[in-house]
């Protein structure tokens, strides 16, 4: 039966609770942080600053009073995919060729370029799993939402939804867990009324044609959904003009501030980045280039 | 942005959200050789065509981010490291609404029921083109590989996205198409 029951329990944000400086930061600050550190592991192209990194990420994690369990486990369980993919990258991307030879058959050749890149692109990875962990691991649910709405409050003006879009990830929020239970419901039903959702030997349109059964009513059910929302909404007067309040309120203090400052310092030190000679001295290690 | 705007983008972020979710990936239609069509592009389709560009944007960057934190969560493949960047899981769906809701507004006078196919195949293969993309120029994938995948995996997944906009949107709407002309409904 258990392709009945679609799994209630989404969690894929796993928040730890805690009442370190870190958990305590304003959520406009926790967004930028998380921002502008996914952009610096973005922009960051050598080994030195992907380690430094990855240090960074592994003593605030223990600062924040977060087990570090928490966030590796997560890593551990991308390792075997990680492995794949750079194999796969290191096997058959040409723009890495340079290095020392190591020999080659057929269409795969392996040069130090090769393991270079297959390094760094591990590190990466690594670095954006762990910061991606710590960063829900701190983040409450409503903060997420409030965050949205503070960050682009500024943009506001230039007619970004920026208010709208806190309702609408708390909207989104509260109902993802509800469709898992509408879809088991579906799926029940239909089969009930014959509906076959096997898909073996059969063609492109006659699989989605066995899925269609699931999917029309789900979103059908999800318009209607939306239709009685917005319409209790202007039952309630709800209005987007400035003006609204808040139940609970996100005070900003200095700490926040000096958050954000760090928070475009990192960036800029990832664009910067002066760890030229370190970087130079390990691409040596993987033979001349050019 | 009315409270309609407002309430549809929620929910269809929700069904987005929903449709990726881990364990079991609801949105994955199985292809062959372990490969997988997903629909998860439908919502942003339907939410930019019944309710605009901007709702369209919205749900397809909550669909990206939701990919993002599921690929850093609880990964169900090796394809799911690259999604930990928000330039190939986050940049490239912000377009999906878009280009569905142009193809759409172009064509809706002429044919609704063409007009939300091609909606569809151009909002999915927006959605394909722009990740494996930036996928190439990341210089993840052999630009070979990509073509192959474009056409052996986005092609199907195109069409699957499209069958779904026009069933819910005509649904919906309660516009008959097809030889059977829908169902009876009135």
């Amino acid at each position: 039966m258990e392709q009945f029951d679609v799994a209630s329990t989404l969690q894929f944000a796993r928040y730890v609770p805690g009442g370190s400086p870190l958990h305590r930061l304003h959520p406009g600050a926790k967004a930028l942080l998380l921002l502008f550190g996914l952009a610096a592991l973005i922009i960051v192209h050598g080994t030195a600053g992907l380690v430094l990194a990855l240090a960074l990420i592994l003593v605030v994690t223990l600062a924040a009073g977060v087990p570090l369990a928490v966030p590796l486990s997560s890593l551990a369980r991308a390792l075997p995919w990680l492995l794949v993919i750079v194999v796969v990258q290191i096997l058959t991307v040409p723009s890495a060729r340079w290095g020392a030879d190591y020999g080659g058959w057929w269409i795969f050749t392996l040069r130090g370029g090769q393991l270079y890149t297959a390094v760094t692109s591990l590190l990466r990875f690594a670095d954006l799993i762990l910061f991606l962990g710590l960063g829900s691991a701190v983040t409450r649910v409503d903060e997420l939402a409030y965050a949205g709405e503070a960050l682009t409050s500024p943009f506001a003006r230039f007619g970004l939804p920026s208010r709208e879009l806190s309702l609408i990830i708390t909207i989104a929020l509260y109902f993802t867990p509800l469709f898992s239970e509408e879809a088991a419901r579906i799926r029940k039903s239909q089969a009930a009324r014959g509906a076959d959702f096997s898909t073996k030997g059969l063609g492109l349109l006659r699989r989605v044609r066995a899925y269609l059964p699931l999917f029309v009513p789900l979103l059908v059910l999800a318009l209607h959904h939306a239709e009685n929302l917005a319409r209790a909404m202007e039952a309630r007067c709800y209005t987007v003009k400035m003006g609204r309040t808040r139940l609970h309120t996100y005070p900003v203090r200095s700490l926040d501030v000096v958050a954000g400052g760090m928070a475009a310092a990192i960036v800029a030190l990832a664009i910067l980045h002066p760890a030229h000679g370190w970087d130079q001295t390990v691409q040596a290690l993987f033979g001349p280039r050019g | 942005m009315n409270a309609r705007k407002i309430a549809v983008a929620g929910v269809l972020s929700a069904v987005a959200i929903f449709l990726g979710a881990p364990p079991l990936h609801p949105g994955f239609i199985p292809w062959f050789a372990g490969a997988s069509l997903t629909i998860m592009a439908a919502p942003v389709i339907i939410g930019a065509v019944l309710e605009g560009p901007v709702v369209g944007t919205i749900i397809g960057f909550l669909f990206g981010v939701s990919s993002l934190v599921e690929a850093a969560m609880a990964p169900a493949g090796p394809t799911d490291a690259w999604f930990t960047n928000p330039l190939i899981s986050v940049l490239p769906r912000l377009f999906i609404g878009l280009f569905a809701w142009l193809i759409y507004r172009a064509l809706e006078k002429r044919n609704l029921p063409t007009a939300l196919v091609l909606a569809g195949l151009g909002g999915s293969l927006t959605n394909t083109v722009l990740v494996l993309g930036m996928l190439g120029l990341y210089g993840y994938l052999h630009w070979g590989l990509i073509v192959t995948i474009a056409a052996v995996n986005g092609a199907p997944e195109a069409v699957a996205n499209a069958v779904l906009t026009l069933a819910v949107v005509a649904a919906w709407k309660r516009v008959a198409y097809g030889r059977k002309k829908g169902a009876q409904l009135e």
